[in-house]
């Protein structure tokens, strides 16, 4: 009787535990399956955001491609056919005022042809596919500062010899961004362009003596509908898995982008 | 070195509440965590009186030597609470079953004073009816952040550690309680290696609770250390 007590309470101790342990047991496996099912998930939609960003900046890239082609092959054309037929107009048979109208109009014409001309490249930089990105940037920069007050530099890092296609055109179309914004935005007057290559990381730097942005700013202006092209580097460097920030002092505003590559 | 082991395990019921209302006192808490404060309060303050009772009864005058009452307190008032603060949580205030189970203790308590037993002596059934409720409670928590899809509450929260607590205490209880009386009748020195491990098991539950409340600390409340780098 004495044995049998003593045994019943410990069976009865013991079993109860072990189905308490059973149960922990039990809740922290689940646990540990719902996480790795969660960050499964978060991966998943993660990889579709990157899919949906991708597919979005290709097609711009193609509008882009097929815009430049369109410029170049049809517009230009047509231009440097008028100016042709401009061209062949005697001047002899024209009058005084005539003629400046004719070399008003020539003029104008060779402007316009010029302009389509750096649009069209513009929008699909032959320069990034055949000579680099770093040359490419020396190349947009020139031509778009080129003739203003603005003075520019550009320290770029002679040992990155190009990424793939895909990641060193949207790093272009990122730079071509900000540098747009802040000749539009920031009333510069001095731009600097750096780049150097950290085993597998570029580094680039845009400075200026301009009104800048800030982190905040970015944060804000890039979440907005009207901040297409905030937005639109804030996607392409989520999707090179990159890193942008924005420093800004009275004097100096900086930009910093890393990405891997 | 065995006078502070055997200092431990005579006071097993009052330093590990102390040390978890401690940790309580220097650090505020991310949850709301007042009914368990106010259990481990009550608990600690009962705990402590029928602790000193039973270990100096030659100093305590006559009338107040008996320490039962103060068990029969704390086996009404620790499910009351644990239940209370269990059903407010979201997940658990859905079952309607563990609110007539919480009428029925009541129920059950009041009639079995008023009856069957007397809150001065000590009563095996409240001590299995605490059990029993605090097993269906904390096993319906567990069950239900299982059943549920998502995790219900973050793994931090104070309420496992909580439930843990109770769920381990109570499962090592149950048969100690069940059998106490005869097994004291029949074989006195299990009896006291019983009550051992029901003071093992007391300390495991409150520094499983005390490490539930440091894990769910957000600051300290008295002082703040500054960090260099």
């Amino acid at each position: 009787m004495n044995n049998n007590l003593t045994l019943l309470v410990i069976m009865g101790i013991v079993v109860m535990l072990g189905l308490m342990l059973s149960v922990l047991l039990a809740v922290m496996f689940n646990f540990r399956k719902k996480n790795q099912h969660r960050r499964a998930m978060e991966l998943l939609k993660e990889q579709q955001q990157s899919q949906l960003i991708e597919a979005a900046i290709l097609s711009e890239e193609t509008e882009r491609h097929r815009i430049s082609e369109t410029l170049h092959d049809e517009v230009g054309a047509i231009l440097s056919s008028a100016k042709l037929h401009l061209l062949g107009i005697k001047q002899t048979t024209l009058d005084e005022k005539d003629k400046k109208l004719h070399e008003k109009g020539a003029g104008l014409l060779n402007d316009v042809i010029k302009r389509v001309r750096g649009i069209s490249h513009s929008l699909h930089s032959n320069i990034l596919k055949e000579f680099g990105f770093n040359e490419a940037i020396r190349h947009f920069l020139q031509q778009v500062t080129g003739g203003t007050m603005i003075s520019t530099d550009t320290r770029l890092d002679e040992k990155y010899k190009g990424s793939t296609p895909e990641k060193d055109m949207s790093l272009y179309r990122i730079i071509q961004e900000l540098i747009n914004n802040t000749l539009k935005y920031a009333g510069a007057t001095k731009m600097e362009i750096n780049s150097t290559l950290k085993e597998n990381e570029l580094m680039v730097t845009l400075v200026h003596n301009g009104n800048g942005l800030s982190q905040e700013d970015f944060d804000i202006f890039s979440f907005r509908k009207e901040g297409l092209g905030l937005k639109n580097i804030r996607n392409r460097v989520l999707l090179l898995k990159g890193k942008i920030s924005f420093d800004k002092t009275p004097e100096v505003s900086t930009i910093h982008i890393s990405l891997p590559v | 070195m065995y006078s502070f082991y055997k200092l431990l395990l005579n006071w097993s019921e009052v330093w590990p509440l102390a040390v978890a209302l401690t940790i309580y006192i220097f650090f505020k808490q991310r949850e709301n965590i007042t009914i368990i404060v106010l259990l481990l309060g009550i608990s600690l303050l009962l705990h402590m009186l029928a602790t000193y009772i039973s270990l100096y009864t030659y100093r305590v005058p006559e009338p107040y030597k008996n320490n039962n009452i103060l068990y029969n307190l704390v086996a009404i008032i620790k499910p009351l609470l644990a239940g209370l603060y269990l059903l407010k949580l979201k997940q658990l205030n859905q079952y309607k079953y563990l609110k007539i189970i919480f009428i029925l203790f009541i129920l059950f308590t009041i009639c079995n004073f008023l009856f069957v037993e007397s809150i001065f002596n000590f009563s095996s059934h409240m001590v299995l009816a605490e059990s029993i409720f605090l097993l269906i409670f904390t096993l319906t928590f567990f069950l239900d952040a299982m059943i549920d899809d998502e995790i219900p509450l973050p793994l931090n929260h104070p309420a496992y550690f909580f439930c843990t607590a109770i769920g381990l205490l109570e499962c090592i209880n149950f048969f100690i309680y069940l059998f106490l009386f005869p097994v004291f009748n029949t074989n006195h020195e299990f009896a006291l290696l019983m009550m051992n491990l029901s003071g093992y098991a007391f300390i495991i539950y409150g520094l499983i609770i005390a490490t539930g409340l440091y894990i769910n600390r957000e600051k300290p409340r008295f002082f703040q250390f500054s960090r260099s780098i």
